[in-house]
């Protein structure tokens, strides 16, 4: 198991990666994100927001009805990896790594992966507003730009604000791609259930990983303390055990909630706290989608 | 019970609000965290609540204790236990009066003299003080201010004297506190009569100067009266007017038929009768010297001079102001009779003829005050009797309830201790939570 905690200290991201993945994958398939043939494979009826170029006109003349054809590419995969850097993402529970490392060495590890089967991987870092983006390419060098734009990664900015990030990168994807998107979800707004919806909509594979740490869950606030919200600033007295015991409760509600549109949306939902060891982050969400390809 | 021998440092528990405030103070001003969202906290009122109450309960009592436990030791605390108060009880404290008046020297000392029977008194109490006075009064209430600062026991004066009758007064007596035991010690033996020179007596014209002497005796006294030779009047000199009826040695037979101290020329005294303004060689200054202060006291308390006042002579009234010292008016505030200092005499005006008997009863004041009272208790024979001295003795009450006031040293030892201990235990307590930080600090590094 990689600790996180020592991961983060070598570093070295290239090298954190490395290591991670080859932890990750050892006893797996070399390539899991296996690419698409760019062969004819079937119609389908056509959806909204479908691209028009796949719309077969002359079916559409002959039998009046809209269908767009779905191929296998034989090309590789495009992905984008959206990280919030949001000031939320700056906290650490105790002696462990901040959620921001934490992501930071997941999506090192998300692009050495990526990298190795010569997918095309792009870089979207945004907090309020886009703070960084990295067109998608492929290639090693491109890789080293990835990973030292990561490792410049600060929680500095705002609050987290999703959608345009969500939208740009989906926007970014030019043809039927992978959108993982690393954060702690604190942004709820309509807006970004409405763009997760379009990503699938379009027919883009999406992944979230769920960013927390222990304390955001468990809430160890029993004595008197002053919570100061990151983001904003607010201070609150807290620490009663009632407080404490309605915070849990509505964190496992806000989980829920999660998971059920993630669900519903068919996105892939990791929900992964900054103790959880980043092999068996990554494994647990690579199998499950070599699951749900192979079904 | 507990009893406290410096209660004004029991203020000092005031100094128990500085470890409260600071408390309180820590626990209003409570550890900030940063979180990442507040969405999900609500401010509790239990919060709220918490704020007010104090933190580090056991680290406040501590402190608290250590401060408590330091003011009562600076307090003198005293702890009133039985076998404290048992201890006490089994020891006396004496003060032993030794009269030393004239009669225990005349007295013929039988078995142990006063000395001896003092001492061994001294010996048998635990503290003791001995008092040599040849006023028993005097002796009694010296006893009574030592006893009073003696330390925690039965506390008994014991007055060691031959008692004879006048020695002590049930005035004396009754002074004495009612816990304090008294026993009345009396030493030597009665003496069947005793022979003393009396009071010298002043001579005139024709009359010779004589001296008491007197014989005193359980049966009453007997007074001779010795001529003397014939001496110089000293001491005494009368000025009066020029004129008839102004002879001053008919005055001066009168003054010595009548009886009056011999005057002494250690204190000269000049009398000017009748309305002698001016004589050569008088110059009046304020009175100074005390002998001629107490002449005067005794001259203004004299009851005879008052009632004789209506005797002197109308016509003849001095003017009062400094440096004369008005000794007797005539009830309209002019003086009928004043005084002042010339050098080392006493100048007396008398408003009246020498003929006068005002004047001769001036006269015969001047020298009675001057010479002082004359009496004699110390040559009294008779003696009180055993039934007396052991009705007016009793044994010492144990000790009473604020004698731990007078206790040696205090219990603030075991407060001391109790502090030390406190601050042991809060240092532990202290260091084991600093441990508890610095690991939590080393394993965030």
């Amino acid at each position: 198991m990689l600790d996180p905690v020592l991961l983060n200290a070598i570093g070295d991201l290239e090298l954190v990666a490395r290591v991670t993945v080859d932890g990750t994958l050892s006893g797996m398939h070399r390539s899991p994100f296996h690419g698409y043939s760019a062969e004819f494979s079937q119609y389908r009826h056509y959806r909204p927001g479908d691209d028009l170029k796949y719309v077969d006109w002359k079916l559409l003349a002959r039998t009046d009805r809209v269908y767009t054809k779905q191929f296998r590419e034989t090309t590789n995969l495009r992905a984008q990896i959206a990280v919030d850097a949001s000031r939320s993402m700056s906290y650490r529970a105790g002696a462990g790594v901040s959620k921001l490392d934490y992501a930071r060495l997941l999506a090192a590890a998300l692009a050495h992966i990526l990298a190795g089967q010569g997918d095309g991987i792009g870089l979207l870092i945004y907090d309020e507003s886009l703070r960084r983006h990295i067109p998608s390419r492929t290639g090693q060098p491109h890789l080293h730009t990835l990973f030292v734009a990561l490792a410049q990664m600060r929680a500095e900015g705002g609050a987290t604000t999703a959608a345009p990030a969500i939208r740009r990168a989906v926007d970014l994807l030019e043809r039927r791609g992978l959108l993982i998107l690393i954060s702690d979800l604190y942004d709820e707004s309509e807006e970004v259930d409405r763009e997760l919806r379009r990503t699938m909509r379009i027919g883009h594979e999406a992944a979230i990983f769920h960013v927390l740490t222990r304390d955001e869950i468990e809430f160890p606030f029993e004595q008197d303390v002053q919570l100061e919200d990151l983001e904003t600033g607010r201070v609150l007295p807290a620490g009663s055990p009632a407080s404490a015991q309605s915070y849990r409760e509505q964190v496992a509600d806000f989980l829920e909630r999660w998971r059920t549109r993630c669900a519903a949306a068919g996105i892939d939902y990791t929900r992964v706290t900054t103790d959880t060891p980043l092999d068996a982050a990554l494994r647990g969400y690579l199998l499950r989608r070599a699951e749900r390809i192979a079904g | 019970m507990i009893g406290w021998l410096n209660p004004a440092a029991l203020w000092g528990l005031l100094l128990l609000a500085g470890p409260l405030a600071i408390h309180l103070l820590r626990i209003r001003q409570a550890r900030r965290v940063r979180f990442p969202s507040l969405r999900f906290v609500a401010s509790s009122r239990t919060a709220d609540v918490r704020l007010r109450l104090p933190s580090d309960l056991a680290l406040l009592l501590l402190r608290m204790g250590i401060v408590s436990a330091a003011v009562y030791a600076a307090a003198a605390p005293v702890l009133l236990t039985p076998s404290r108060v048992a201890s006490w009880n089994a020891r006396i404290a004496r003060a032993v009066v030794l009269d030393t008046s004239d009669s225990m020297r005349a007295g013929v000392a039988v078995g142990r003299t006063a000395a001896e029977t003092a001492e061994a008194e001294a010996r048998e109490a635990g503290e003791s003080i001995r008092i040599e006075t040849p006023d028993l009064g005097d002796g009694l209430r010296r006893a009574c201010g030592w006893l009073a600062t003696a330390r925690p026991a039965r506390l008994e004066i014991v007055v060691i004297s031959d008692f004879q009758q006048g020695a002590i007064a049930d005035r004396d007596l009754s002074r004495v506190p009612a816990h304090v035991g008294l026993r009345l010690v009396q030493v030597g033996e009665p003496l069947a009569a005793r022979r003393t020179p009396g009071m010298r007596l002043a001579g005139g014209p024709g009359i010779a100067p004589r001296t008491q002497e007197l014989e005193v005796s359980g049966r009453g006294t007997r007074t001779t009266f010795v001529a003397r030779a014939a001496e110089d009047a000293g001491g005494l000199r009368l000025v009066t007017a020029p004129g008839p009826g102004r002879d001053a040695a008919i005055l001066l037979r009168t003054v010595a038929t009548a009886g009056a101290p011999a005057p002494d020329g250690r204190e000269p005294i000049v009398v000017r009768l009748g309305n002698v303004k001016h004589e050569p060689g008088i110059v009046p200054e304020a009175v100074r010297d005390p002998w001629m202060l107490r002449t005067l006291l005794r001259l203004r308390q004299d009851e005879t001079l008052a009632r004789l006042t209506r005797e002197a002579d109308t016509d003849a009234r001095f003017e009062a102001g400094s440096p004369w010292v008005t000794v007797v008016d005539d009830g309209q505030g002019a003086p009928v009779m004043r005084a002042a200092a010339a050098g080392p005499e006493l100048v007396v005006d008398v408003a009246a003829s020498p003929d006068s008997l005002f004047a001769a009863a001036a006269v015969r004041a001047v020298l009675t005050a001057r010479h002082g009272p004359f009496a004699l208790p110390e040559f009294e024979p008779r003696r009180l009797s055993a039934a007396q001295l052991s009705a007016a003795s009793r044994s010492p009450e144990g000790v009473e309830r604020g004698a731990w006031r007078q206790a040696e040293s205090s219990d603030a030892r075991w407060f001391w201790t109790a502090a030390l201990v406190l601050i042991g235990i809060e240092q532990y307590l202290r260091d084991r939570r600093l441990r508890a930080t610095r690991k939590d600090f080393r394993a965030a590094a």
